[in-house]
């Protein structure tokens, strides 16, 4: 049998017969909805006002009284009217109501609400009372200028903006924002996840040789390069495989969980073309990441250095995650663009302009040459520093001298 | 079978190897002997492609040696090694099947060293729950499950219990009888004495001895003795005629500078020392590598 695939099925049976390895293949996708949706849908609805809930308000005028009314009916917030400052105040601290406004009565001249709360931070309710209040004085002003309600009513009318992609085909997108930017940090998430977790196992994996000495008597049969490839194709058999079942359980939720829960959210559409294009950068992300792991692994002591040596290369995994707000926000700009051409950051920077703004055809297949070409350098470079350093013993090598080791004849 | 070329290999600035040459034949027990640091275990990883000498050449069987002789080839490193997740059937069979053979043709093998070692019930444990002891029998049989042709054993002994001890001893002899060649490294002469034919002593990356043991001991001449006593033994090295003394907690191992010495040593030890024995042997093979590395120097 071929000691290439010996070690291949080895190496992919010691990570996929792990607990963690099952469960994080099943449950991943539930795991990182709960660590990333979760908190912010938490956040969103933290913002919302709750049904039936009560404001008190203190204001001479009733006719504006009665207009915050209305205006606060159509949120479920119901308005407490104070005889006094005091009352208002207790009715707040007894928990009655939510909060506590001091209303202006004249109209005419510039005056300030003050709002009390127990946290004075619950702005949801301030923001809706000042709107109302704000709404209301407009809206007089006008009408003293003389005109009627309805004039008035016209004048304050304005537009709705909705946004839309269009592409050189023709072809217009209704996906908003906030879409785009769900489905951008979920392939984002999705490739460093998948990226940092093999990397980091194949090269743990070295490390495990060298520490539990195996690694001589692998050595004894089969040659270094071979040892290299068993660990890397072992661990992104392990890694395609997880990635495939995460992308099918994201799929079947778009699918069926989305239309089921009743969700507001336009998912953007990705085209074969486009599916294609993203997996094939992340395939040359993943393997150029794992070789350069790989020959950490072998030039580390054990792994705590590792886990030093490998900073760098996870800041770089992880840049695009922390500007992925920006990249959406200015998908051209010279930044984004000089990161979808770096092979550390392409994949998931060209993956994001993909489904933003489609890149020309050609400026994606340069990107993805130059993917190929630092993978074909990342796989000499594993190769020689491995076969170097997989025996070496003492100090763990920094990457400057993993470097310096790799040209020294 | 296995031939050293003058092989060189240094790190650095380091000559780990310095032009070692020694050939061993076919169902012969090899000695590769040296003190630590020596260069012994860098000769082995020459000889497994491990390492890439400087210079020299290995020939195997004639010819140079090549990748796919790694297959008849059997090694057990001097640091051990063990997956611990592994039982003990996996990674044997694992180790083996990388050696080029079958499941199928490892499974015969496989039952019989383990029952031979007394393993058998643990075959489908993991490795982490053996002795020390067990695991040193475990990592033994992967060296040789695959029937190499060349066994290399690399301070096998070390950290083994007596009763390990002959359990392995006979093992080799096993393998000795089968025609295996067996390179045996140590830097226990008592160990390489009882069992080596052929030995060659490396000391500072160089072979300062080699041949066949018994003529090695022959050309060393006979003027040692073994002297056994109770006592203050401590004025035997300014005895006149004594070159060199060997203290062992119950005797001593006496060279003279010559044969003729024999009668007036014993004279003196026997006015001072109550003697229990006193012996006329050929030198012990710790003697040899004593006096060898130390520069003594040895009659060839």
């Amino acid at each position: 049998m071929n000691k290439l695939f010996l070690i291949v099925k080895h190496e992919f049976k010691q990570i996929s017969k792990t607990k963690m390895f099952i469960i994080m293949t099943f449950l991943g996708p539930i795991l990182f909805a709960a660590f990333a949706i979760i908190p912010g849908y938490i956040a969103v609805k933290a913002m919302d006002t709750e049904k039936d809930s009560y404001i008190s308000i203190y204001c001479e005028d009733l006719d504006l009284i009665s207009y915050i009314e209305d205006e606060l009916k159509n949120d479920d917030i119901n308005v407490l009217v104070a005889k006094n400052i005091d009352q208002g105040k207790e009715s707040t601290l007894n928990k009655k109501s939510k909060g506590f406004a001091v209303i202006p009565s004249n109209v005419n001249e510039p005056g300030t609400v003050k709002y009390y709360s127990e946290t004075g931070t619950d702005f949801q309710y301030s923001e809706q009372i000042m709107d109302a209040v704000n709404d209301y004085v407009y809206k007089m002003k006008l009408g003293k200028l003389g005109l009627s309600k309805t004039d008035s009513q016209w004048l304050t009318e304005g537009y709705e903006l909705k946004s839309f992609k269009i592409s050189e085909n023709g072809n217009v997108d209704d996906s908003d924002y906030m879409s785009v930017m769900i489905i951008t940090m979920a392939i984002s998430i999705l490739i460093m996840m998948i990226v940092l977790t093999y990397g980091i196992t194949a090269s743990r994996s070295v490390i495990s040789e060298k520490t539990s000495k195996t690694i001589e008597i692998l050595l004894s049969s089969v040659d270094s390069n071979t040892i290299m490839l068993g660990k890397v194709f072992g661990a992104s058999i392990a890694g395609f495989i997880q990635f495939t079942v995460w992308f099918l359980i994201a799929s079947l939720f778009i699918k069926l969980g989305l239309p089921l829960i009743d969700a507001d959210i336009t998912v953007v559409a990705i085209s074969a073309p486009q599916f294609i294009l993203i997996f094939a950068m992340f395939i040359a992300t993943f393997f150029i990441y794992i070789f350069i792991y790989v020959s950490f692994g072998a030039g580390a002591e054990n792994e705590q250095a590792l886990g030093q040596i490998q900073i760098p290369m996870q800041l770089m995994l992880m840049l695009p995650m922390i500007l992925n707000t920006s990249l959406i926000q200015n998908p051209n700009s010279p930044i984004t663009v000089a990161l979808s051409y770096i092979p550390f950051t392409s994949a998931i920077v060209m993956s994001t302009r993909l489904l933003i703004n489609s890149p020309g055809l050609l400026m994606v297949l340069l990107s993805l040459a130059i993917q190929l070409i630092t993978l074909v350098g990342a796989i000499i470079f594993s190769g020689k520093i491995f076969s170097i350093s997989i025996l070496r013993k003492g100090k763990t090598l920094n990457m400057i001298e993993l470097f310096k080791l790799f040209f020294k004849k | 079978m296995i031939e050293l070329k003058n092989i060189s290999k240094s790190y650095d600035s380091i000559d780990a190897v310095k032009g070692v040459s020694f050939s061993t034949e076919k169902g012969q027990i090899f000695g590769l002997l040296g003190p630590n640091g020596a260069g012994k275990s860098t000769t082995i990883k020459m000889i497994m492609g491990i390492l890439n000498p400087d210079s020299g050449e290995i020939l195997f069987d004639g010819r140079p040696l090549k990748k796919v002789d790694k297959d008849k080839i059997g090694y057990l490193p001097e640091e051990r090694g063990i997956y611990k997740k592994l039982t003990v059937r996996e990674f044997i069979l694992y180790f083996g099947m990388l050696k080029g053979k079958s499941r199928d043709q490892l499974d015969v093998e496989l039952e019989r060293w383990l029952t031979f070692f007394g393993l058998h019930e643990w075959s489908l444990k993991k490795t982490e729950e053996l002795s020390k002891g067990m695991s040193q029998k475990v990592q033994f049989i992967t060296s040789i499950i695959h029937d190499p042709d060349i066994v290399i054993l690399d301070e096998p002994f070390s950290g083994l219990d007596p009763l390990s001890m002959d359990k392995l001893r006979e093992a080799i002899l096993i393998l000795k009888d089968k025609g295996k060649t067996i390179i045996f490294s140590t830097h226990v002469m008592d160990q390489a004495e009882k069992i080596c034919s052929d030995i060659v002593i490396i000391n500072k990356g160089s072979a300062i001895v080699s041949g066949s043991l018994s003529k090695i001991k022959s050309s060393y001449g006979s003027n040692s003795v073994v002297v056994e006593y109770d006592g203050d033994g401590s004025f035997i090295k300014n005895i006149n005629g004594v070159k060199s003394v060997i203290n062992y907690p119950r005797y001593v191992e006496v060279e003279l500078e010559d044969d003729s010495f024999c009668n007036s040593f014993l004279q003196e030890v026997v006015g001072k020392l109550t003697i229990r024995k006193f012996e006329k042997v050929v030198p012990s093979l710790h003697k040899i590598f004593i006096n060898s590395v130390e520069g003594v120097g040895i009659d060839e």
